[in-house]
């Protein structure tokens, strides 16, 4: 079980993700809203997966992402993203983001992509 | 509260923010394109979607679908924006506020049809085949040119065709049919597999891949150079969504491993790097340029110390000092990072073992002078911690903090009863501390008055473009704060008020321009504090008030004698406006704009404990003045004793205090008065509640809507700000008092309502 930093502009997306992840039993060690947040949060908290929302205000989650992988580049990062993103998606991965959920999520799916990329 | 409910609560409070995102930011695109504007038009478009999907509100989310494919046509400058289509998009955006009210009201929106708004953007943007129409490719939405959106860019995990590699490995993966993005799998495969040694080549290859590879079957062949057992590569490889791993051993190569040069051997250099002044998070920049450099360097030493970095101890210069042999040019641009003012480079000459040894300063071994010390910065944390509290959570906590207040007092008198001085002392600490608690709780409550303002762009917008006129709306001091329940009452009124300025104060522009006047009319909403009070003026620069028709009107409801019209000032007529006979239709047209339902808008400001005001100069335009109490909870009063009992009156209902002959007072029929000044008050005793007070020869003169009336007392005691708590609703209303207050000593004293007494 791991300990999660969710990061995604609306408390709504990140209670939903929380939910799923406290179902997984994993621990959520903290939350950011945006991209900048993310990377201190990240850098402070050391979690060991991060899920990222993609479209933020002040430091997409791209930006972040990049960041993120620079500073740690074996950092678990999962794209949190909708169907129609792919080509950022790809760009993502390309980044060094280790995985990927689609919205609206789905708790198995979620758990099963979340349990894959703590395993690498 | 269930899970749903409160998904459901967080879904309408965070759309509602992002709905308001949206208008305001369509109406700044009709104004001209700007880019900031889009990005958030996005950002709100997107998020609204991603949500209502995750809550099953398909009509909405279909419709926030739609919208981001005009929006993507903006931005990419093959669609004009026109008022047509803002209009339109406004259209949808009423349309997803309908949505969010049924869903807040318990609904699931499902009531509500958008289908035609979502064939009309069609129509706009030409797409048919909307869920699986590809969205807009997230362009930058941070507001600045971003160039992490350029396919070129330097890729840390990027597949390689090395000369060298000869394949050991033929790995065949097969994504499940099911799976919606098999493209995206089929990459992470390629990306894990990386991992595990190099990918010769692919089919298909990474690069189509990449591309738009929507008839990507599923099947990915890959020939892999790995020292992993054919175990550890099938792991490797299966991800989910993938349906099957094959992996079959081709050959046997030879991964060559040279020995590294020892650091002391390779040119040493020392590299001052200056983040520049305005970037945020320095310390960031700063490392990922010194991660960076370790790809090709051994860092020796920096300064100050990488730890130091990591805890945010960073003033924006960056010393190292690092071997490597990797060359000057490729060191400067792997530490050339996003923010970097400038970065300096020398080869340092000399003994390497000098630079080496931790225990000599770096400072010293700096040419420059400029140094960077290692001060400990008392840095508050940028971060913004804000939470979103129910208002019913405060509203308790401010009845507990009220009900502290009682027991506190009544702690207090039990130790004067019993004489005990240590604990009295210590009960007026807790006294001192429950206050502050009180003048905090107080303080949460207050929201800026931009949460109404910032619906009225759209409401001049929509009345000037319905009556064909031009207005400029310019709003100021947005960022007052005020009591929630102060601002929840205050966004009717001053919409009506919004709205009559359009409607009947502005003029068309063929009539301002016979007038000399700029044909675009000017609205200004302006809001400040001044003296405890909260004044918010709403001026147009419209054809102004006629008051010689408002006189007229006002005789005609006998309002006015006929002869009045001399000795009346300006202000005086104007205020014939806000009489409840004003408010019909036919006034509307004969008189030049004013007066529409402003008995009304008075009397809610009044329930606010504030008070209206109007100046009009014909011709030039007018203004309206509210001034409010920023809160409700707490008003000044006038402390008086009535026959022993101590209640209190609202100081803006008092006139004055005065001292009579009670044998001036006479009685007319039941009631009694007393001339006073100019003027007969009308003398209440109030004695049904508080008993017969005799004949004291005080009396608080008050005042409501222009009426005055007396109330005798025994002793004012003097004035203070007090908590009003309103009635429980086991007494109900209860004529003639308006809510009770509890001063620190737990007293419950009335609070007159001076409104039902005149």
């Amino acid at each position: 079980m791991g300990k999660i930093l969710i990061v995604d502009d609306t408390l709504f997306m990140r209670t939903l993700l929380k939910n799923i992840l406290f179902s997984g039993s994993h621990d959520i060690v903290g939350e950011a809203e945006n991209g900048e947040e993310a990377v201190e949060k990240f850098k402070s908290l050391k979690p060991d997966l991060v899920t990222m929302d993609v479209v933020m205000p002040k430091m997409n989650g791209i930006e972040a992402l990049k960041e993120i992988t620079t500073m740690n580049p074996s950092a678990k990062v999962i794209m949190c993203t909708a169907v129609g993103q792919e080509q950022m998606v790809k760009l993502a991965i390309k980044s060094g983001a280790k995985g990927y959920i689609v919205k609206p999520f789905q708790a198995p799916k979620v758990l099963e992509e979340v349990q894959n990329v703590l395993k690498q | 509260m269930s899970d749903d409910e409160t998904y459901r609560k967080l879904f309408v409070a965070e759309s509602q923010e992002n709905h308001e995102n949206l208008v305001s930011n369509l109406l700044v695109l009709e104004e001209g394109l700007d880019s900031n504007a889009i990005d958030e038009i996005f950002r709100a478009a997107h998020t609204l979607k991603g949500m209502a999907a995750s809550m099953g509100y398909d009509a909405m989310e279909m419709l926030c679908h739609s919208m981001e494919d005009v929006f993507d046509e903006i931005r990419n400058g093959s669609k004009k924006v026109t008022p047509d289509l803002v209009n339109l998009l406004l259209n949808c955006t009423d349309s997803i506020e309908e949505m969010l009210d049924d869903i807040e009201a318990g609904g699931d929106s499902s009531s509500i049809d958008a289908t035609d708004l979502v064939h009309r953007l069609i129509a706009e943007t030409g797409k048919r085949d909307l869920p699986n129409t590809p969205d807009f490719d997230e362009q930058p939405c941070s507001g600045k040119s971003d160039p992490a959106y350029s396919t070129g860019d330097s890729t840390p995990v990027q597949p390689k065709d090395e000369p060298g590699s000869h394949p050991t490995h033929r790995v065949t993966v097969t994504i499940d049919p099911s799976s919606i993005t098999k493209d995206i799998r089929a990459l992470m495969v390629l990306q894990n597999l990386e991992n595990a040694g190099t990918v010769v080549s692919s089919r298909p290859s990474a690069e189509y891949l990449e591309g738009e590879s929507a008839d990507f079957d599923g099947m990915l062949d890959i020939d892999l150079d790995s020292m992993l057992e054919a175990e550890e590569i099938t792991s490797l490889a299966s991800i989910p969504e993938v349906a099957s791993v094959n992996v079959s051993p081709i050959t046997t190569a030879v991964t060559p491993t040279g020995a590294e040069p020892s650091s002391d051997t390779l040119p040493h250099y020392l590299m001052r790097i200056t983040v520049a002044e305005d970037c945020t998070m320095k310390d960031v920049r700063a490392l990922i340029a010194l991660e960076n450099l370790k790809q090709m360097a051994t860092i020796i030493r920096t300064t100050p110390k990488e730890r130091d970095l990591d805890e945010g101890n960073f003033e924006g210069t960056l010393d190292i000092i690092l071997s490597s042999d990797a060359g000057r040019e490729a060191l400067l641009s792997a530490a050339r990072v996003t923010d970097i003012a400038s970065i300096d480079i020398d080869e340092l000459t000399g003994d390497p073992r000098e630079w080496n040894d931790p225990s000599n300063d770096l400072n010293e071994t700096i040419p420059d002078e400029k140094k960077t010390g290692q001060k400990r910065q008392d840095k508050a944390s940028k971060t913004v911690h804000n939470i979103r509290v129910d208002i019913h959570k405060l509203d308790q906590m401010m009845t507990m903090v009220e009900d502290l207040v009682i027991n506190g007092g009544r702690l207090r008198q039990l130790a004067r009863q019993y004489n005990n001085k240590e604990v009295d002392e210590a009960m007026g600490m807790v006294g001192r501390s429950i206050s502050e608690l009180q003048n905090m709780m107080i303080n949460i409550r207050m929201i800026p008055l931009d949460q109404i303002f910032k619906r009225f762009p759209r409401v001049v917008r929509d009345v000037a473009n319905h009556d064909g006129k031009e207005v400029e709306f310019l709003m100021e001091g947005g960022d007052t704060e005020m009591d929630r329940s102060v601002i929840d009452g205050l966004g009717d009124p001053l919409l009506h008020l919004i709205r009559n300025a359009v409607n009947h104060g502005i003029e068309t522009p063929e009539e301002r321009i016979r007038r000399g006047k700029d044909p675009r009319g000017t609205i200004r909403l302006r809001a400040w504090r001044e003296r405890g009070n909260v004044v918010i003026e709403l001026g147009d620069d419209g054809g102004g008030i006629n008051t010689r028709a408002v006189l007229k009107k006002a005789v005609q409801r006998g309002l006015a004698e006929p002869e009045a019209g001399e000795s009346l000032s300006k202000e005086e007529i104007a205020a014939f406006l806000f009489q409840p006979g004003f408010s019909t239709a036919e006034t509307i047209t004969d008189i030049s704009g004013r007066g529409v339902g402003l008995d009304v808008v008075k009397s809610t400001i009044e329930s606010l404990q504030g008070s209206i005001a109007v100046t009009s100069e014909e011709g030039k335009g007018t203004t309206f003045t509210l001034t409010l109490p920023p809160t409700m909870a707490i008003i000044e009063v006038m402390m008086v004793r009535i026959n022993g009992c101590r209640c209190a009156i609202p100081i803006n209902s008092v006139v004055e205090v005065a001292r009579i002959n009670p044998k001036d007072i006479v009685r007319i029929g039941k009631s009694e008065a007393i001339p006073f000044r100019d003027d007969v008050l009308q003398i209440h005793r109030l004695e049904e509640m508080f008993g017969s007070n005799g004949s004291g020869d005080i009396i608080v003169v008050v005042q409501y809507q222009g009426h005055k009336c007396c109330v005798p007392v025994d002793i004012v005691e003097g004035q203070q700000e007090v908590v009003v708590k309103p009635l429980s609703r086991v007494i109900g209303a209860c004529r003639g008092v308006s809510g009770v207050t509890i001063p620190g000593d737990g007293d419950v004293i009335p609070i007159i309502d001076v409104n039902t007494m005149v």
